[in-house]
């Protein structure tokens, strides 16, 4: 039996443990996204520059430098993609021998099928830009590089297929087996963070878009500082809900011997 | 037939009269039954253990590898800038000389690198504003978090420099005098990054070895597993831990030991150090930060499990 909303012990604890306040927030930003820490800055200097033109050397050289660090975690989600790829394909391979034995339905198959692609897609778009990012630092990898083209329709379809996972799937958030409490608490969190996902990924999708139809360079301040920063926005809200789940885990201890009290 | 059947009844009955003249009805029940709880409990234990080792291997490699490129960015730029190191020193080996497509890739790769220190600039001036300002921290970690500061403050002017193709200028002009400028620098990041993290290793040292007198068999064992179960679920938890402070003072020596062989270079006290020692050194610190990373998420796995798997009977063993 739980207790009433809001008054059960392991609940509030749970709700407390959300509280991560923006010094503890920054501190883990810089500790495992130190990206985002360094993209803050380049942005700033870009709508600077884009506002009041670019006279001043020194900014524009700051904000190059900063662009060229900043284009670096693409080699780091290319690693990311890679990695993930053997399982993807694995998946994709069993689903096809159980369509092909006919143990999957045409829909399931489809579903892995759009995935994978996605996946691929999204490999390739960010080779790409890791690519462009190795070249930008001064590697003699230009035999390597793929158009920006490629690249951006990578991405595209990477960002159209995690969109469609929003639409199709539910909220990926483990079940608390022994405190179903929780459940409620976490799947809030979850969902708000999936949601910020989204914004992430329709960002990424329009930017993509937009830089197939115009190029990147041609687009107004609005659109190539705007999304970039909504990307950014969107991804360190994400890592915020990450946080709290973490931080709900975390309070474990708190929460059992709550429950002990209770009890007793 | 009818004989039989008495025999065996007196027979029971003088069997059960020895039972209950050799011990009291509840604990023969115990005796009798409780075999059944002890056996289910057992495998409680064992499911619970189980479960939690089952998490942690059915956590391929892969994932893991991806987490920590994920959130160690800066690190995976490090081991991709250490690979291109040792390929930039591979034809020396035939005598040939250095390969200059991988010397810009390293060169490259380390300046970034050395720019992702800056959110550790932050954190760092922040971590030590507080220290100071709570008075909490011995003066000698005061001086190591400060020795950090300066050394990641360095770092990523450095790499800013570099990735515009210039280097800290070898003398400036202050106050009308020509100072010395980038030995100095230099200088001052060995020097700082010997202390710093010297003194992090030290400490580490300190904390294994209080790590190293928990006593497993010591505490609460959890209901619903036999003490073995228990004892050997937290050991793997300390053990975690152990490990992930292992592998910290590892490669807090070897980014120690490059930063002495830098300084005996730059003091003149021997000749030039042979450009493998820090190929080699850099991969032992790599090799360190991903195996702290793997003993850590290991422990937390554990730690997890342990603590949902055993509501309110025990608490969870906190090691830190």
């Amino acid at each position: 039996m739980s207790a009433a909303v809001g008054t059960d012990p392991i609940e509030q604890i749970a709700t407390q443990s959300l509280d991560i306040d923006p010094v503890t927030y920054f501190k883990n930003v810089a500790s495992d996204r130190g990206y985002y820490v360094i993209e803050i800055p380049r942005l700033t200097i870009e709508l600077v520059l884009k506002l009041f033109g670019s006279a001043n050397t020194a900014l524009g050289a700051l904000g190059a430098v900063l662009s060229k660090v900043v284009q670096t975690e693409n080699i780091v989600f290319f690693a990311q993609d890679i990695i993930a790829l053997p399982k993807q394909c694995t998946t994709f391979a069993n689903k096809t021998i159980q369509w092909w034995n006919e143990e999957a339905s045409l829909q399931e198959f489809a579903h892995q099928g759009r995935k994978f692609i996605g996946h691929v897609g999204s490999t390739v778009g960010d080779y790409a830009d890791g690519c462009a990012a190795l070249i930008g630092l001064g590697a003699p990898l230009t035999a390597l590089k793929v158009s920006s083209v490629v690249g951006s329709v990578g991405s595209a379809i990477g960002a159209a297929s995690r969109i469609t996972d929003y639409a199709l799937e539910k909220p990926s958030v483990r079940s608390h087996n022994l405190m179903p409490q929780l459940d409620k608490v976490r799947e809030a969190v979850a969902e708000s963070r999936d949601l910020w996902n989204l914004s992430r990924d329709v960002s990424i999708l329009s930017l993509s878009v937009l830089s197939l139809a115009v190029g990147f360079s041609s687009l107004p301040v609005l659109f190539s500082v705007g999304l970039p920063a909504t990307i950014l926005g969107s991804r360190m809200a994400a890592y915020y809900r990450e946080l709290q789940l973490k931080a709900i885990d975390d309070s474990c201890a708190q929460m059992l011997a709550a429950k002990k009290i209770v009890k007793k | 037939m009818e004989m039989t059947a008495i025999d065996t009844k007196q027979e029971l009955e003088v069997v059960a009269d020895q039972q209950v003249g050799s011990c009291n009805a509840s604990s023969c029940w115990i005796r009798d039954k409780g075999s059944y709880c002890v056996t289910a409990l057992h495998q409680i234990a064992v499911h619970v253990k189980d479960a939690a080792v089952a998490t942690w291997e059915s956590m391929p490699p892969a994932d893991m590898v991806s987490n920590w490129i994920g959130d160690k960015g800066k690190y995976f730029l490090e081991s991709l800038a250490n690979a291109a190191d040792h390929l930039r020193l591979m034809p020396t080996l035939a005598g040939r000389s250095e390969s200059q497509a991988w010397t810009s890739v390293n060169t490259g790769l380390k300046n970034a690198k050395n720019v992702l220190a800056f959110p550790s600039v932050l954190k760092g001036a922040h971590t030590f504003y507080y220290a100071v300002q709570s008075g909490a921290k011995s003066v000698r970690n005061l001086a190591g978090d400060f020795c950090y500061l300066v050394g990641d403050t360095i770092d990523t002017i450095q790499g800013g420099l570099g990735m515009v193709g210039s280097k800290i200028p070898a003398t400036v002009q202050m106050l009308g005098k020509n100072m010395y400028l980038a030995a100095p620098v230099q200088f001052l990041k060995n020097v700082t990054g010997v202390y710093g993290l010297g003194n992090t290793a030290y400490n580490l040292t300190l904390d294994l070895e209080k790590l190293k007198q928990i006593d497993v068999t010591q505490g609460a064992t959890p209901k619903g597993m036999t003490k073995k179960d228990g004892v050997a679920l937290k050991e793997q938890i300390v053990q975690a831990e152990i490990d992930n402070k292992w592998y910290d003072r590892l490669r807090c020596v070897s980014a120690a030991a490059m930063c002495a062989i830098g300084l005996t270079v730059s003091i003149g006290m021997f000749g030039p150090a042979s450009p493998w020692v820090f190929a080699v050194l850099g991969s032992v610190g790599v090799y360190g930060k991903y195996n702290m990373y793997a003993a850590k998420t290991r422990g937390e796995c554990f730690q997890t499990k342990y603590a949902e798997l055993l509501p309110e009977r025990v608490q969870p063993l906190t090691v830190k």
